[in-house]
């Protein structure tokens, strides 16, 4: 399994705690998915 | 990579940032950097299990990352109070509709990421092929 497949269904929130799952976000356009190391 | 955000949008895609913390963290971030682009939070790392991303003390403390950090700091730079988990590294992904990846990067430890022309050469490349153009 790639590793689009494996995260389209793994769930984050935004930064009102609302829950978005990760494939909706690349369903209709291509992303860049930049995971950073934290916030600070 | 934020600076690549116009070119990002210009080729008809989105720059999505997912850190590690609460959405609180997020909401900070995203008003102390005026961050336009989507942000979000994997408070378990999850999302970066599934992606494969790296942890643990080695990639955080090589001596790599130790050199590199002595010299930022000679440069002046600081690093504030770290928000989650610090051990967790990141990476890079291009995803396409129809779960296709075109760039993927694995940051092996801290202050390592791919750079900016790395990704946009990736998308003009996703662009060529999108549109069909023959390969010289």
């Amino acid at each position: 399994m790639n590793v689009a497949k494996r995260l389209a269904d793994v769930s984050v929130l935004d930064p009102e705690g609302r829950s978005v799952r990760l494939g909706d976000l690349w369903r209709e356009l291509t992303v860049v998915l930049a995971f950073i190391r934290h916030f600070g | 990579m934020r600076d690549a955000l116009p070119e990002i949008r210009r080729r008809g895609a989105e720059l999505i940032i997912v850190g590690n913390g609460q959405p609180q963290h997020a909401t900070d971030f995203r008003d102390t950097e005026h961050v336009e682009s989507p942000l979000y939070v994997d408070p378990e790392l999850r999302a970066y299990a599934a992606a494969g991303l790296k942890r643990g003390l080695r990639s955080s403390l090589s001596p790599g990352v130790i050199l590199r950090g002595l010299r930022a700091f000679r440069e002046g730079k600081r690093q504030g109070a770290t928000m989650g988990d610090p051990w967790q590294q990141g990476g890079v992904f291009i995803i396409r509709p129809g779960n296709r990846v075109e760039f993927s990067y694995i940051s092996e430890e801290a202050g390592d990421h791919p750079s900016v022309e790395a990704i946009i050469s990736a998308l003009d490349k996703v662009g060529r092929r999108k549109s069909g153009a023959s390969r010289r």
